[in-house]
């Protein structure tokens, strides 16, 4: 995947912890103090960061092999993902793939990079941080499938920290 | 410190970082960008959420900064621009800065960035001619400076 240009890991990661506080911190929506409100107020943050995540997605395959990967098997499209796009994305391609081969698939990655800095840490300022993380890459995962021609449901489970399995549904 | 010797410790401290795709990062906040454009009907206060990011970002930053650069400190502003320009962006941006337009009192200057790694592929349609794209860069310098000045005075250097 082209894109000779690289910036620092740090600044990138900085950056990434930026977009989910504006995210959190959105106007508009009521911060109600009982339980419903807080959750749908969470579900609404979720929404946000994932299409955040989609448009990067989208574009980032853009310029790259979309051209001659249109119209092909969505196996084939899920293949590039976990190599040229993970490559791309996490400096590493993904570790296994499982399929049903009735449109689910399952992407491993047992040494998610983006979760690299929260180590093992399970108190709840690195949770929510570690489901906004996801919430971004489920839909950068999402946006280039689209664009390849393929319409998902992406959802991501993390299997003991750093590992991660994301499972793609096609429509 | 010379201009030529801050290329150098800012090439070396490039080649020792960590990298990820410019792309990514590029579109990772273009894509933040048009969140906050849809949220803020003022784009002046869109102007002002960047610039607020880029402190934030900016006071975590400099202590990496300055655990890597390996440099003594800088000995009066001259130097810190310089360090600013040709070190710290090489080594986070992957490109330098040029340190232009003194003013007469050499108590400001401009720092100007040629290549742009936030702006690939963007283009700003005619409504958004008062956005200032790249503000988050401005708020990234404030708070790095504000974080080492902070140190200074409390080292007692003035």
């Amino acid at each position: 995947m082209a894109g000779e240009r690289a910036v620092a890991e740090s600044v990138f990661e900085l950056l990434m912890f930026e977009a989910f506080r504006v995210a959190r911190e959105a106007p508009g929506g009521d911060g109600g103090e009982d339980g419903a409100s807080a959750e749908a107020r969470r579900m609404e943050v979720k929404g946000r960061i994932e299409a955040m995540g989609f448009d990067v997605g989208y574009r980032k395959v853009e310029r790259s092999a979309t051209e001659k990967l249109l119209g092909r098997h969505p196996l084939e499209l899920i293949k590039f993902i976990c190599k040229d796009l993970w490559l791309a994305l996490f400096q590493k391609q993904a570790d296994r793939l499982q399929t049903n081969h009735r449109g689910m698939f399952v992407l491993n990655d047992g040494n998610f990079t983006w979760l690299k800095r929260l180590g093992h840490r399970t108190d709840e300022k690195s949770v929510a941080m570690a489901e906004h993380i996801l919430d971004f890459a489920c839909g950068i995962l999402r946006g280039a499938l689209t664009n390849l021609g393929l319409s998902t449901a992406v959802y991501a489970e993390i299997k003991e920290l750093p590992g991660v399995s994301f499972t793609v549904k096609v429509k | 410190m010379a201009s030529r010797s801050a290329q150098r410790a800012g090439d070396v401290a490039w080649a020792r970082t960590p990298k990820v795709n410019g792309e990514l990062f590029a579109l990772t906040y273009g894509a933040m960008v048009k969140r906050l454009v849809e949220d803020y009907t003022e784009i002046d206060e869109v102007n002002e959420q960047l610039e607020k990011m880029g402190y934030n970002i900016g006071i975590r930053l400099v202590d990496e900064f300055l655990a890597k650069a390996g440099l003594p400190p800088c000995q009066g502003f001259q130097e810190t621009a310089e360090v600013i320009a040709k070190v710290a962006f090489r080594m986070f941006l992957g490109v330098a800065a040029d340190v232009t337009s003194w003013n007469s009192e050499a108590t400001a200057f401009s720092l100007l960035l040629a290549d742009n790694p936030l702006a690939e592929f963007v283009e700003l349609p005619r409504q958004y001619k008062t956005l200032c794209y790249s503000n988050v860069l401005c708020g990234v310098v404030r708070g790095a400076l504000e974080m080492v000045s902070e140190e200074m005075r409390s080292l007692g250097l003035g």
